[in-house]
């Protein structure tokens, strides 16, 4: 099956953008594990470009769901100024507590969560591609 | 997300329920650090949550800082294998004391 969705770059929006990603999931017999890394990923990304894409107003994120029988590709789109999250300098998850920084987390989660992930700027776009794969049902996930 | 308050005696207890996201992290920090203001030893039960993303990592991370200030403690129960698998990932199964 596939989706676009266009949604305003609110964070108020998350609730409704998981909810729609886990009842297609499920109606594909996604194992629940999967589903659980796919939210969190579509969690992050979805956040991300609420808080960082557009600074100065309002805008719009785009995401689109491909979902086969074992498998599942999110794209998600921004008009935002161009960047590649993929880039960011990642944690350093080794440091005992009162060392670790507070943030940065989350798309360190998504490369580490997601089996591919791919950043593309398009025609004034940011593209970032998220792609999952699952053993059929009854059997244990990937990852 | 709910977040119900015991009062231990010795510690307090946060039982948790529901998802911890970007849009309820903020409540659950919140009572982490006002459970520190009355006592320096928590346990946070996770035993109905059975989602977490980085907000709620951040939390967490705030919350053992503030342990680690008050030279207390803060203690994670009844971790599901999804949440367990985020914390692994992150690094905090090392930095966070569990049941």
């Amino acid at each position: 099956m596939e989706r676009r969705m266009e949604i305003s770059a609110q964070r108020g929006n998350l609730d409704s953008l998981l909810e729609i990603i886990r009842q297609d999931l499920e109606q594909a017999q996604c194992p629940a594990d999967v589903i659980g890394r796919i939210s969190v990923c579509a969690e992050e990304i979805f956040v991300n470009i609420c808080s960082y894409a557009y600074p100065a107003d309002e805008g719009l994120v785009w995401v689109e769901e491909r979902i086969g029988k074992n498998d599942a590709v999110y794209v998600f789109s921004d008009t935002g100024a161009a960047y590649d999250p993929l880039s960011a300098k990642e944690p350093d998850i080794t440091l005992p507590a009162g060392e670790r920084e507070i943030g940065g987390l989350g798309i360190f989660l998504v490369k580490n969560l997601a089996e591919h992930t791919a950043y593309d700027r398009r025609g004034g776009s940011n593209h970032l591609r998220l792609s999952f794969s699952w053993y059929g049902t009854g059997e244990p996930a990937q990852k | 997300m709910n977040v119900i308050v015991t009062d231990c005696g010795t510690y307090i207890r946060l039982i948790v329920d529901g998802k911890v996201d970007t849009n309820t992290s903020p409540g659950l920090l919140q009572e982490i650090l006002l459970a520190f203001q009355r006592k320096n030893k928590i346990v946070v039960d996770f035993l109905n949550v059975s989602y977490l993303s980085s907000a709620g990592l951040r939390a967490l991370l705030i919350g053992q800082k503030t342990a680690l200030s008050k030279k207390g403690s803060m203690r994670l129960a009844n971790v599901s294998q999804a949440v367990k698998n985020v914390l692994d990932l992150s690094g905090f199964s090392s930095i966070l004391e569990m049941e």
